[in-house]
């Protein structure tokens, strides 16, 4: 996947070498440091092709500095900037969502994990929900289950709730947060790979639930019998499961 | 962390050399860092005296980075080595300690600042556990005198240092 690398080479040569050297160096233990170098040279024309950069090639990849990442952002206290990370992120998430080879294990369904779990942090560990007009988290539940996609949607599901663990509003009882998890639960009932069954019990037990205390309500059943998963895709995702067990038994 | 010699691979590792003058070495990392996509490094040098220096220098330029060797106190290796793989900090500098590889899944880059006398230690370095098919870049800084050893190692490990491009892919080294 190339996303971001054409947005990225067409900042100013001098501006992308700095930022280079300052997401290469920058670590929890100077991470003040360096936001205050970032804000001496970042310019509001610079905002749009760092916030990809920084999401398509570095938190998507780095999943172990995203914490960094996040305290960075947090530090260098720009509104315009975060901003701009956010909508980064939902752009690159629904590029991902997109592509096929997500729908299997491999490097892209981990991007999209990584960005699951970093949009989680941007918004509802920050008790702010993601916006449905850019990514619609039980329309993607629906429709996934609908075109057989769930084994890409609920691993990202998964991560972005994972935030609410941090959250003073998205916890039960709170509505949004549990016609999701109602959701999830259902689609725990179903025939899926175990991958994507354990990401489910994941969370469940990160938001110190039981199954029991989500009520199921059928909307797999409602959608209508014609736009179930035919027999040919349910036979896809058995062979796919066997494929899978393969690709992933040596970890 | 530790593997057996030999299960040590360079599969997945692209190995590139720059050829370059001893008092050019440290700009030649500034450039590197400025151009790379590092998530975790581990910078090489041959004696512990050049380690402390190295590091000392690197810091001043800005980055952040520890150092280890095998003069220090096993507790105190310990401790780096540990807060280094959680990562606390992006860049190890360090002398020829590990002796039986590094498996760090968040280290893609490896740079030997001094090239190593023997093969041995180079895929000490350079080399990852077989189990893992992580991609990760080696860039080894060389110099007039190493250019035997350069030629000898390739020979020995049955491997290719190619010259530094311009420009190098990201994805042979990103995952």
């Amino acid at each position: 996947q190339s996303y971001g690398e054409d947005v990225w080479e067409g900042l100013d040569p001098n501006v992308r070498e700095k930022l280079a050297f300052l997401m290469n160096s920058v670590a929890m233990i100077n991470v003040g440091e360096k936001a205050a170098d970032m804000l001496s040279f970042l310019l509001p024309e610079h905002y749009e092709h760092f916030a990809v950069y920084l999401v398509a090639k570095r938190v998507s990849q780095e999943q172990n500095n995203q914490e960094v990442y996040l305290s960075l952002l947090k530090k260098m206290n720009l509104s315009g900037f975060t901003k701009a990370v956010l909508k980064a992120s939902y752009h690159c998430v629904n590029i991902l969502l997109e592509s096929e080879n997500v729908l299997n294990p491999g490097p892209e369904r981990n991007l999209l994990k990584n960005l699951g779990i970093w949009l989680g942090e941007l918004t509802v560990a920050r008790n702010r929900p993601p916006l449905a007009k850019y990514l619609n988290l039980k329309k993607l539940l629906l429709e996934g289950y609908e075109h057989g996609r769930l084994s890409a949607t609920v691993p990202l599901v998964c991560k972005i709730l994972l935030g609410c663990g941090k959250s003073k509003i998205f916890k039960t009882p709170n509505p949004w947060l549990m016609s999701l998890l109602s959701i999830l639960a259902e689609t725990y009932q179903l025939e899926l790979r175990l991958n994507i069954k354990f990401e489910i019990e994941f969370l469940f037990n990160k938001l110190q639930l039981e199954f029991e205390d989500v009520p199921v309500r059928n909307h797999f059943a409602r959608i209508s019998a014609d736009k179930r998963p035919t027999e040919s895709k349910t036979k896809e995702v058995i062979e796919s499961k066997a494929q899978e067990e393969k690709v992933e038994a040596p970890s | 962390v530790i593997n057996l010699m030999d299960e040590l691979t360079l599969k997945g590792i692209t190995q590139y050399y720059a050829f370059v003058e001893e008092r050019q070495k440290v700009h030649c990392l500034n450039t590197l860092f400025s151009k790379l996509q590092i998530n975790q490094s581990i910078i090489f040098c041959n004696s512990v005296n050049r380690v402390e220096l190295l590091a000392k220098k690197i810091t001043e330029l800005g980055y952040s980075c520890f150092y280890i060797h095998a003069k220090m106190l096993q507790s105190h290796r310990n401790r780096v080595f540990h807060d280094f793989r959680n990562g606390a900090c992006r860049n190890l500098v360090s002398s020829d300690l590990f002796t039986r590889g590094i498996d760090i899944q968040a280290v893609n880059v490896v740079i030997n600042f001094d090239f190593p006398k023997n093969s041995e230690t180079y895929l000490h370095r350079v080399g990852r556990s077989g189990r893992f098919g992580h991609l990760g870049l080696a860039i080894n800084l060389i110099t007039y005198n190493d250019r035997f050893n350069l030629y000898r190692i390739e020979q020995e490990l049955g491997t290719e240092i190619k010259p530094i491009p311009p420009q190098i892919d990201r994805t042979i080294y990103c995952s």
